[in-house]
């Protein structure tokens, strides 16, 4: 069965391929919703995997009046807001109250489900097919193949400055771009 | 405030780079002075994390799930897996592999068209793409050992990932572009890519073979008796490596019998050898079957220990997953003030040196034995904390409870004065309204009826919504209820008031009308702006040129008793809607209209 209640069932009896087929549908927009949470990519893919942990072992009671996505978003919320209050004791323990509060604001975020994360990260990809070339150059250098602010601005005669402003305006562009996709497809519907 | 500057330091914070302490403190002014500004970074924070997760998709979307599957592995019961595994790589059935993840997205693919770089990444999806291959089937030399078996899967795995880590390290600032080159690694990525799965293919099934599967008996069933533990000798405790350092900051050393050296990531722990981080600094210590320890500053960890794995906590804190570990054969923590044996949990501990403040153990999953110096042992469940000190006795008890979330389908009404009504903007979609009165009142038909409404509580006889939770005694938690006025007109702001009672408790404001009941609190001002938002007392002083809501101080409440409390929400002659009233010790200002506090996300 490949649909997605036969994989739940599967999983049920103890398949670890099926769980991990379930995984494949829905990891990334978990780790993206997560992503919008904490800001360190690495305890982003930390917390995911608590998530996926913690979902595998208590499928059991997994109950079907709410979607697995619902489900699995729930389980990564509440691992992320630990994380989160963790991270919040340790940075007040060194005093970093940049990181401290940016912590505690990204707690407060309203929360997403799962559907509503499609709908962004949908919304997202087409933004991101519609930047200017120079942007989608710098996004791909930037994001895709990791070279750093100081390197792209060797590679392209700009000052390291420029680069880190540029960015940060590319990302806003594209967070505009969700924004008004949202409000179009809210119009339309 | 310079907006092209505050860009340029956001962009550094989110890269993670090091900001001065000036320039901390000037972003931080920033976005605590102007919420349109920090609500804008952070929703673009959140595009970062997207765009990072989506990169790091199109590197390797089958990382996570590899990361699944190896502590999945690692947390089944080692000699089951092993006589699996050794079954299933002695007998070679060819089987399908798992089916490639699907490309990125297209818009990604004009991006990095855009970029350049698009042959590379059709090289990638092409060889993803095609068609399994499968290496010959292995042949097994006989009755190979089960340890041995593994060990060669394992390095095999270790090899294919130090190989992936090597081609996916950053170039160097030095290092120019070179689109040749990277199309070529990006070539080896995919082969190595499909090495892996192939050998992650022969573990996943063999995992899967070993999962245990779920046994109805009945009294006929005969019972068969479990098969023999393994020999768990340990090694010589010299040359034995028990877990890896699988990620350090700042300054961490191995503590050996010669002394300490600095600690690199990657680097085998033996037995015997132990662990100190300084200040600011941080390990992750990671065992063969998925075990992972998080050591926190100041920390000093000694004799690790593998078989009857185990290790000596001198001072510090770590937090750790345990993989469920072999029936009898419990991890042991022993700290100088007792020690804590774990079969499979999630639990935190914290050592201080002093004796008289001793050993915390915070457990959130599982059940740990928790045993003091004196021999007494508890048992510390899920949500429970014990600490072994010297001087004191050892009990498990609660989390103390910070926060509280009473939404409407908690509450049970009594009375005709609240329904229960489905709104769209309510949290969870469900909120208590009350429409004791009609904005076509005036002062003194408002006064009356408010005085009347007030005496009904005061002698009990009103209407109320009642909840029933658990909160901590002699704990300030600050009221917040979440409320939405129904009224409108010239006189609106009168008809928004209801009032909240708590049994046993005190709360921190006194209103003249509720002086002979110390826990009753007035929620009033609802009525300043439309939709829900959070109310602490008083938000409306009536003064018609109020622009902002006067509750500046929030309200507290104490109970003066643990456990169970009471809350009774009364209506005050007002025309309003109430969808969650939160306790909290930790938010001691207003949340955002938006905010959803914790477990109201769900619809």
């Amino acid at each position: 069965m490949d649909d997605e209640s036969g994989l739940i069932e599967e999983a049920r009896k103890g398949s670890v391929e099926a769980f991990s087929r379930l995984l494949r549908i829905h990891q990334a927009p978990l780790r993206a919703f997560l992503a919008g949470l904490i800001r360190d990519s690495e305890a982003v893919d930390d917390v995911a995997q608590e998530a996926f942990m913690g979902a595998y072992r208590s499928l059991e009671a997994y109950k079907r009046d709410a979607s697995f996505r619902t489900w699995l978003f729930a389980i990564a919320r509440n691992k992320a807001l630990l994380y989160l209050r963790d991270e919040a004791r340790r940075r007040s323990q060194r005093s970093e109250s940049l990181q401290l509060a940016v912590s505690a604001w990204l707690s407060e975020e309203p929360a997403q489900d799962g559907s509503a994360v499609d709908r962004e990260l949908r919304l997202l990809d087409g933004c991101v097919g519609k930047l200017p070339k120079t942007s989608a150059a710098l996004v791909s250098a930037y994001y895709l193949d990791r070279h750093s602010a100081d390197q792209i601005a060797q590679q392209t005669g700009k000052t390291e400055v420029s680069v880190w402003k540029t960015l940060s305006r590319i990302r806003q562009a594209l967070r505009e771009c969700v924004e008004l996709g949202l409000t179009a497809e809210a119009g339309g519907a | 405030m310079n907006r092209d500057r505050i860009e340029e330091l956001w962009s550094k914070f989110l890269a993670h780079q090091d900001l001065s302490a000036a320039d901390e403190r000037e972003l931080l002014d920033a976005l605590q002075d102007d919420p349109a500004l920090r609500r804008t970074l952070l929703q673009e924070a959140r595009v970062d994390g997207w765009l990072r997760v989506r990169a790091s998709d199109l590197r390797d979307s089958e990382a996570p799930i590899r990361r699944f599957l190896k502590q999945v592995g690692a947390e089944k019961d080692e000699s089951g897996f092993i006589k699996k595994m050794e079954s299933r790589l002695a007998t070679p059935t060819r089987r399908k592999t798992a089916r490639p993840a699907p490309p990125g997205p297209s818009s990604w693919n004009l991006l990095l068209a855009a970029a350049g770089v698009i042959v590379g990444i059709v090289a990638l999806v092409a060889l993803l793409s095609e068609p399994t291959r499968h290496d010959a089937p292995k042949v097994v030399r006989p009755t190979p050992s089960a340890l041995e078996t593994r060990r060669v899967v394992e390095a095999k795995l270790q090899e294919i990932d130090r190989e992936r880590e090597r081609l996916t390290q950053p170039p160097s600032p030095q290092e120019k572009v070179n689109p040749n080159a990277d199309i070529e690694r990006r070539k080896a990525l995919a082969e190595l890519d499909e090495r892996r799965k192939r050998t992650e293919q022969e573990l996943n099934e063999a995992i899967e073979r070993a999962t245990p599967r779920p046994v109805v008996r009945t009294e006929e069933t005969p019972v068969v008796p479990e098969p023999p533990t393994k020999d768990r000798t340990p090694a010589p405790a010299t040359e034995s490596a028990v877990a890896v350092l699988e990620r350090i900051e700042g300054e961490v050393q191995i503590v050996g019998k010669d002394g300490t050296t600095p600690a690199r990531a990657e680097q085998s722990l033996r037995a015997g050898q132990g662990l100190e981080s300084g200040a600011k600094s941080l390990a992750v210590l990671r065992y063969p079957d998925g075990t992972r320890l998080e050591i926190g500053e100041g920390t000093r960890l000694s004799n690790l220990r593998d078989a009857a794995k185990g290790l000596l906590m001198e001072r510090g804190s770590l937090r750790s997953q345990i993989a469920k570990q072999p029936k009898g054969q419990p991890m042991i923590f022993a700290t100088p003030h007792g020690e804590a044996k774990v079969l499979g949990t999630t639990l935190r501990l914290l050592v201080d040196p002093d004796p008289k403040k001793g050993s915390r153990l915070d457990v959130e999953e599982g059940k740990v034995e928790f045993k003091n110096l004196a021999g007494k042992t508890v048992l510390v469940e899920s949500g429970h904390y014990a600490v072994a000190a010297a001087g004191s006795d050892i009990v498990a008890k609660a989390f103390p409870i910070e926060e509280i979330v009473l939404l409407a389908a908690s509450g049970k009404v009594t009375g005709s004065e609240w329904r229960p009504v489905k709104d769209d903007k309510a949290l969870r979609g469900q909120a208590w309204e009350t429409n004791t009165a009609t904005t076509t009142g005036n002062d003194t038909t408002f006064w009356k009826d408010f005085n009347s409404a007030a005496t009904r509580v005061t002698n009990h006889s009103a209407a109320f919504v009642e909840f029933r939770f658990s909160a901590d005694a002699e704990k300030d938690y600050i009221i917040w209820v979440r409320s939405a006025s129904l009224a409108t007109g010239p006189n609106a702001a009168y008809f928004d008031q209801v009032a909240i009672e708590f049994a046993n408790a005190r709360v921190s404001k006194t209103w003249s009308i509720f002086k002979d009941n110390p826990g009753t609190v007035e929620i009033n001002g609802h009525a300043l702006k439309m939709g829900y938002w959070w109310v602490s007392g008083d938000a409306d002083t009536q003064d018609v040129t109020q622009t902002r809501p006067a509750d500046t101080v929030p309200v507290t409440v104490r109970f003066a008793r643990g456990g169970t409390q009471v809350l009774r929400l009364y209506s005050l002659a007002s025309l309003a809607r109430v969808d969650a009233i939160l306790l909290t010790t930790i938010r001691k200002t207003r949340p955002e209209d938006s905010f959803v506090p914790p477990g109201a996300e769900l619809k």
